[in-house]
């Protein structure tokens, strides 16, 4: 299980790390075939909408393998850990509903685009392919966070590193 | 009444530290559920979370992300300073108006508070430890210096500010630049006054020579290019404010390649920092629109409205309460989380009085960056204190003073003055 979970997440690296430097590639080539030779990558602005969003919803399995939300500690310190375990469990439980509630509404927009044959401008990707790859990755962050609290349960109580603020 | 119930609601599972996005995300979809029904609100959870994703204005943030983590990795914060340090250092409190003017370099080039506090804690304070700085001080500087990261552009804080807004982004950047240098004299000026009522606070270092100020500038040239470039290009009209992201982070790649500081596993941690923020951000984006498509059909914002008519409220007095609002709440949140939730309320109103939007939005940020330092929990403190941990958080709160007391006198003058803020937006290429 833990072999599994680490190369998913090591694959996962390898992608965003692709996408990334795709992002990058793809806006400066845009602005400088914009402005020195007049000629715009075609449908760059379309692929860099594209980009990002898989860029995002690839790098959900990933924090929520390493549980790297951001989150209010403020109360964290005058906490016991009766509370501070009731919390962390409480608030695993309501990510794991919400990403799999997010999956299935990720999967029914990409049954809508597919029925109206939804497209991207001008680089013709099915917007469907995208819910569906938002809902497959929602899926898959539930399913690594789920397994990552299994195989490495979170050491608790949680010391905080500073009375206030945000994590 | 639902609005209050889902309000409170909120500020209790944000304080018990349920993750900011998950929060907004959960009160946002079940307070549309009440006033609309669930299949309306399951249905925005789908859709807005595709548009959020597909927004091509969203794109300008890994980049910027990306950018600022190179430039972190790179020697660039050393060299700013001891560039600062080797024209300010020999007065005194020098090192301290060293540290703030290498943090408004850096924040020039980097969009996060928590980024500049914690790189100039380790860049600045060693050195103000060697010149026996108290260190209180010191640590105040520096955290002071950090809130310049989410004021001088580019900044997260204004790319959120734009996109929830629609404010154009190129515009609010180039309104940060005046606000963004007033912020650092006032800040000198602060050590200034400070050190010459107690100079044992920060005793004169060495002078530099001419020959060593000017070796000291050699460092900071990719700072000047980087800025320029950006800056320059947006204010010309010749990027827009997503474009410069794009040739920014490339040519802080390609400048951190030829000074031979990237490699493999450097360049894989720079990509993983860089998607966790950004997906961390993105969340917050995403819960933050949830949230404010439930305020939108709440009516708050017009009941909020009503309500400032109905007790004839001047909007000069609506602005302070938006400012307290604001400096309490950004002892809790950071800026960008803080920014999402308040805008959907806050900037229908305010802007109905009459304030300019990109006023509004350096304003805005201005007052959440001041909840930073401010006592009991002003967060960059407790950055520089975590890295400090011989210097208690009390201590640098006791130093702060001088810091706020600059803080009043920026807002007086932004309000006084609205021309600080738009008059380069103002001149602008279309």
């Amino acid at each position: 299980m833990t072999r599994w979970l680490s190369f998913t997440t090591t694959l996962l690296y390898g992608l965003i790390s692709v996408l990334l430097v795709g992002l990058l590639l793809t806006t400066t080539i845009d602005v400088v075939g914009r402005y020195l030779f007049s000629q715009p990558l075609p449908g760059g602005h379309a692929m860099v909408q594209c980009l990002v969003s898989l860029l995002v919803f690839t790098g959900l399995p990933v924090i929520a393998s390493h549980n790297e939300i951001l989150r209010v500690e403020l109360l964290d310190a005058s906490m016991g850990p009766t509370f501070l375990s009731l919390r962390n469990r409480c608030a695993q439980f309501l990510l794991l509903m919400a990403l799999i509630i997010l999956a299935l509404q990720f999967l029914w927009q990409a049954n809508y685009f597919s029925a109206n044959g939804e497209y991207m401008e001008s680089i013709q990707v099915p917007l469907s392919w995208i819910a569906g790859y938002a809902a497959a990755m929602c899926a898959l962050a539930a399913i690594t966070g789920m397994l990552s609290r299994t195989t490495n349960p979170p050491k608790e109580p949680v010391s905080p590193r500073a009375p206030g603020g945000t994590k | 009444m639902v609005f209050i119930i889902a309000t409170a609601i909120l500020l209790l599972l944000l304080l018990t530290g349920i993750p900011i996005a998950l929060s907004l995300a959960l009160v946002g979809v079940l307070g549309f559920a009440v006033e609309r029904g669930i299949e309306p609100a399951m249905i925005m959870l789908g859709q807005v979370g595709l548009d959020a994703a597909t927004n091509y204005s969203f794109s300008v943030l890994p980049l910027f992300i990306l950018m600022g983590n190179v430039i972190g990795r790179s020697q660039l914060a050393q060299d700013m300073y001891a560039a600062a340090n080797a024209f300010l250092g020999h007065r005194r409190g020098g090192l301290a108006m060293a540290t703030i003017g290498a943090s408004g370099g850096f924040a020039a080039i980097s969009g996060s508070s928590y980024a500049c506090a914690a790189t100039m804690t380790g860049v600045a304070v060693p050195a103000m430890r060697k010149y026996h700085y108290d260190p209180g001080f010191a640590g105040a500087a520096v955290a002071v210096g950090g809130t310049l990261g989410v004021l001088i552009p580019p900044s997260i804080g204004m790319v959120f500010y734009s996109l929830i807004t629609g404010v154009s982004l190129s515009k609010l950047m180039i309104a940060g630049i005046l606000p963004g240098i007033l912020t650092i004299v006032l800040y000198i000026a602060a050590i200034a006054i400070v050190t010459r009522r107690r100079s044992a606070y920060g005793p004169a270092g060495d002078r530099s020579s001419r020959v060593e100020k000017i070796q000291s500038l050699a460092g900071i040239w990719p700072m000047f290019l980087l800025f320029t470039l950006m800056l320059g290009g947006i204010y010309a009209g010749v990027f827009t404010a997503m474009e410069a992201a794009g040739i920014g982070a490339f040519v802080a790649m390609v400048m951190a390649t030829l000074r031979r500081e990237l490699s493999a596993p450097i360049l894989l941690d720079i990509f993983t920092d860089t998607i966790k923020t950004t997906v961390n951000l993105f969340l917050v984006f995403y819960g933050a629109l949830l949230f404010a498509n439930f305020v939108i059909i709440s009516g708050v914002p017009h009941t909020v409205a009503d309500l400032i008519t109905l007790n004839t409220f001047s909007p000069l007095a609506v602005l302070g309460i938006a400012l307290i609002i604001y400096v309490v709440l950004g002892c809790i949140l950071e800026s960008t989380s803080l920014l999402l939730l308040t805008l959907p309320i806050f900037f229908p109103v305010l802007t109905g009085l009459g304030y300019d939007p990109i006023w509004l939005g350096i304003f805005v940020i201005v007052a959440a960056e001041i909840g930073l330092i401010t006592p009991p929990i002003g967060m960059n403190v407790f950055v520089v204190s975590s890295m400090l941990p011989e210097v208690p958080a009390q201590k640098i709160f006791a130093a702060l003073v001088p810091f706020l007391a600059a803080d009043v006198v920026r807002v007086s003058l932004l309000i006084a003055i609205p021309s600080i803020v738009l008059i380069l937006p103002g001149m602008m290429s279309s």
